[in-house]
């Protein structure tokens, strides 16, 4: 029995941590409604007002000016953030936002750690606030720290100031209406665009006293935002995009869901907050209070020029395959044993990397959850490598079908949402194999992870560096062959087109949602093969192969290679892995470089690693066509590739 | 002759690759109401959209009051005086009627012909929908809602892009006798018309664009007159004429 002492201090817990979530969601929340960017970088400027907070501490010694100061630092720092960047591509597809939010998060969190130090560190709660409270009555005998009562009641006071700021301000006015139609806004005389820069300027402020205010709760660090920024969306989501009424309800909710759901079923502890956002999803995709906006569950990937794969069969792919089978030959000799073990691990990326080209570049449905197929890919491997046979295809086999079961069966369920809403769920479902990973500890090894015996297979050991290079390839290529060869098809024209444009595509009487499922079942077991394979080369498995930061990665090495292109996903996966494998040995803060690159990338070459020779000699062209002056025979050529281009469309 | 108000010369512009005006030269002098008729797709709504500069011209300059606007952004011709009421009505759904009408206070210019009180008035139907959501408005009130929204700010020129498109007959009545009351204020006015017969009630002086070109000026007398430009241009057929 559950004393009434406990289930209000638990009521007390729950509403600590919901407020803590809407401090955060808050800010988050702000700069959606009005821009429709998911701010990745959210989290890191959080930990940036815990740090900054930190600092105004150190030389005024205020917990007050801290509470003060930091925000406005923050809030300026995301100013600039959206001026030198988003301010510029804010009529891209969403996709490119998360991208270049992504590589500001890494530069923001590479930059804190330099400035202050990789290590946690303390921030003591201001003496008036110390202490506990303590409360008895007939029945209940409650004592509770007066930090965490202080807490909820700045959340309440933020909440209200925010509200208070929408609903009767002429800046509130502006940047409702900005919200809903920036264009109108401009033709009564506004320069919207300022607000943009200001809203986006407002929540950053926001998660920098987020920061601040959860300082002395949690402990410093530049990993503190990592976590909470997933729960952050998952509050956004639930409550409803857009919608800062709903944000602070599904706050309050998810504090409540998480403490009071491990009081009262406590084997839940841990997947609460993921089944609640499926289950909203499944149900109400527009979220508890939001509306449901055609350009949030449009991920439109259109692209204004056709990169075809490169065929297996062509000189490149054949001189490239030759190339990539030599590579051992010079071990000892031109390089070392090294750098064909991480030509293994590129390859392995690689596949992760095409895999998702098929769903997002192909389809143009954004997975924020391939983590799962790589994880529990590798997961599957390893469990039947211990428990069943030595014989690693078998494994590899299994763990294919797995994931593409796996796969098939969050597709039946999550394939009629899109955009946002499709990218959000594909990432609950992941983070719930990410919680099946740490909690079912009998299994999975928990947060230890498993050891697997090295790979072989009829005697062979496909451990050894170089057999395990050559089986890698072999996979490599027979999946792009398939894969160049499957998107050739009917089938992958139906999956073309479904990116053009679902509903046509449905109007000429396809059954849409039966191509999207397969594809993405495909698309899944491809992750699965790369986890598989990722399993074989590190010889052990954790949970963290199915963290959402591997989601994450794979997105970006598709991105940077240039998604659509089947190749250039691979080409991302290889840059990738060598900034992160090649520099991070030489260069300690190798990750502001890489979030440097992918700012880059999004802002000048959208299409990625694969179409800069396009991008270069296009520039060189206009050069060109300037010295000369014969820029109209230019528009015309390009006129006429419009004109066919088009009528390959109709 | 006085100075015109706008002046529009050799005026090209063009979506991407398909150029859709081709060289736009016209005139509206202060307290003038003017028409700009031609058929679908003739280019009268680009013609708009280069005025308030939702659209740069590439070729060609636009002068108002003066002064050479050509490049400038569409809000900073906005705070100039030129009120531009689009096809597609454009209310903001969420906001509530008397917030639509806050946000075309809130420019910085001089003053709007109306205040928000005095544009009540006008239109009693938007008072009694004051706090409702302009979603819940019928398309002839938010017609209404969004020519008074530009009334309330500095209006040195109207541009009406179909105002009577897609609305009851009745309510077609009731959005003329505002026109024809915002013009006895003496506000210029530069209407597009699909309809010659609706351009040619309200207003003095047409020009017929067809295929970017501008193929007739003239005033009403004149337009009808002038069957050959109906026919070609406008595609009015014999039968069709008369009402």
């Amino acid at each position: 029995m559950i004393s009434p002492s406990l289930f209000v201090t638990e009521l007390l817990n729950g509403l600590t941590l919901g407020v803590l979530y809407l401090l955060i969601a808050a800010g988050l929340s702000v700069i959606f409604g009005m821009t429709d960017i998911i701010n990745f970088a959210h989290g890191a400027l959080y930990m940036l007002g815990a740090y900054l907070g930190l600092s105004v501490i150190g030389v005024t010694g205020s917990f007050w000016l801290a509470l003060l100061i930091a925000p406005i630092l923050v809030g300026v720092v995301g100013a600039v953030m959206e001026r030198l960047t988003l301010h510029h591509i804010y009529d891209r597809d969403p996709l490119y936002h998360i991208i270049l939010t992504f590589g500001a998060m890494l530069m923001i969190t590479e930059g804190v750690k330099y400035v202050w130090g990789p290590q946690p560190q303390q921030f003591s709660t201001p003496a008036i606030l110390a202490g506990t409270a303590t409360m008895e009555m007939s029945m209940l005998s409650i004592s509770y720290p007066i930090y965490k009562l202080f807490l909820i009641a700045a959340g309440v006071g933020v909440a209200l100031l925010v509200w208070g700021l929408f609903k009767f301000t002429d800046f509130g006015l502006i940047v409702r209406a900005g919200a809903q139609n920036p264009g109108t806004v401009r033709l009564l005389g506004i320069d919207v665009s300022n607000y943009f820069t200001l809203v986006f300027a407002l929540g950053a402020a926001l998660a920098g006293a987020a920061g601040v205010l959860a300082a002395p709760f949690l402990s410093v660090s530049p990993s503190m935002g990592d976590s909470i920024l997933i729960v952050a969306f998952i509050t956004v989501v639930v409550g409803g995009l857009g919608s800062f009424r709903g944000s602070v309800v599904a706050a309050i909710l998810i504090g409540l869901v998480e403490s009071l759901g491990n009081l009262l079923v406590p084997e839940l502890t841990g997947f609460s907050v993921y089944l609640l956002m499926i289950a909203v999803l499944l149900v109400r995709p527009q979220g508890l209070l939001g509306e449901y906006k055609v350009r949030q569950a449009s991920t439109k990937v259109s692209f204004d020029e056709v990169i075809p794969p490169v065929r297996v069969t062509s000189k490149t792919g054949l001189a490239a395959i030759a190339v990539l089978m030599l590579v051992p030959l010079g071990i000892g000799i031109v390089w070392s044993s090294y750098y064909v073990g991480l030509l293994s691990l590129i390859f392995v990326w690689a596949l992760l990397a095409l895999s998702l080209d098929i769903v997002m570049g192909y389809m143009g449905l954004l997975s924020f959850g391939h983590a799962a197929f790589w994880g529990v890919g590798a997961y599957v491997t390893v469990l039947t490598t211990v428990h069943y046979t030595d014989l690693f295809p078998v494994a590899l086999l299994l763990a294919a079908v797995t994931c593409g079961v796996i796969a098939w069966g969050i597709g039946a369920l999550s394939i009629r949402l899109t955009g946002v809403y499709f990218a959000m769920i594909t990432l609950a479902f992941a983070e719930l194999f990410h919680q099946i990973g740490v909690t079912w500890s009998e299994v999975t090894g928990g947060a230890n992870g498993l050891i697997m015996p090295i790979p072989q297979m009829f005697g062979i050991n496909l451990g050894d560096t170089v057999v395990f290079y050559y089986l890698t390839l072999a996979i490599l290529v027979g999946t792009y062959a398939l894969s160049v060869r499957i998107l050739d098809s009917p089938f992958g024209r139906v999956v073309k087109a479904i990116r053009e444009s679902e509903r046509r595509t449905a109007s000429l009487g396809y059954d849409t949602n039966k191509f999207k499922r397969r594809a993405f079942a495909l698309s899944g077991t491809i992750g699965g093969i790369a986890g598989s394979l990722f399993a074989g080369y590190q010889w052990f498995v954790s949970p963290e192969t199915l963290h959402w930061v591997v989601s994450g990665d794979a997105v970006i090495a598709m991105m940077l290679g240039g998604m659509g292109t089947l190749f250039g996903p691979m080409i991302g996966a290889a840059v990738f892995i060598g900034i992160s494998e090649g520099l991070s040995a030489y260069i300690p803060g190798w990750r502001f470089l890489l979030g440097l690159f992918l700012v880059l990338i999004v802002m000048f070459a959208p299409r990625g690693i694969a179409s800069l020779p396009r991008v270069i000699s296009k520039s060189t062209g206009d050069a060109r066509s300037r010295l000369f002056g014969d820029s109209d025979e230019i528009d015309i050529a390009d006129y006429e590739q419009t004109a066919a281009k088009e009528g390959e469309n109709e | 002759m006085t100075d015109p108000l706008l002046s529009l010369e050799d005026v090209h512009a063009s979506y991407g690759e398909s150029h859709i005006l081709r060289g736009v030269s016209m005139e509206v002098s202060p307290g003038e109401v003017v028409s700009l008729v031609g058929r679908n797709g003739a280019g009268k709504t680009t013609t708009l959209r280069s005025i308030v500069g939702v659209l740069e011209p590439t070729r060609g300059t636009v002068t108002f009051d003066g002064e050479d606007v050509t490049h400038l952004p569409d809000h900073e011709r906005v705070q100039r005086g030129i009120q531009y009421v689009p096809e597609d009505r454009q209310a903001f759904p969420d906001l509530t009627v008397d917030e639509n009408l806050r946000m075309g206070d809130l420019r910085s210019g001089g003053e709007g012909i109306y205040t928000v009180d005095e544009v009540y008035d006008v239109f009693p139907r938007l008072r009694e929908r004051q706090s409702q959501s302009a979603s819940h408005l019928s398309g002839g009130e938010q017609q209404m809602l969004v020519i008074a929204r530009a009334l309330v700010g500095e209006t040195e020129l109207l541009l009406l892009d179909e105002p009577s498109e897609g609305l009851a007959p009745q309510i077609v009545r009731d959005v003329l006798d505002v026109i024809d009351r915002i013009r006895d204020e003496g506000v210029t006015i530069l209407l597009v018309e699909q309809n010659v017969h609706a351009a040619m009630e309200t207003a003095d002086r047409h020009y017929v664009i067809d295929r970017g070109q501008i193929v007739f000026e003239g005033d009403t007398a004149a337009l009808e007159g002038d069957r050959e430009v109906q026919e070609k241009h406008l595609g009015v057929g014999a039968t069709l004429d008369e009402p």
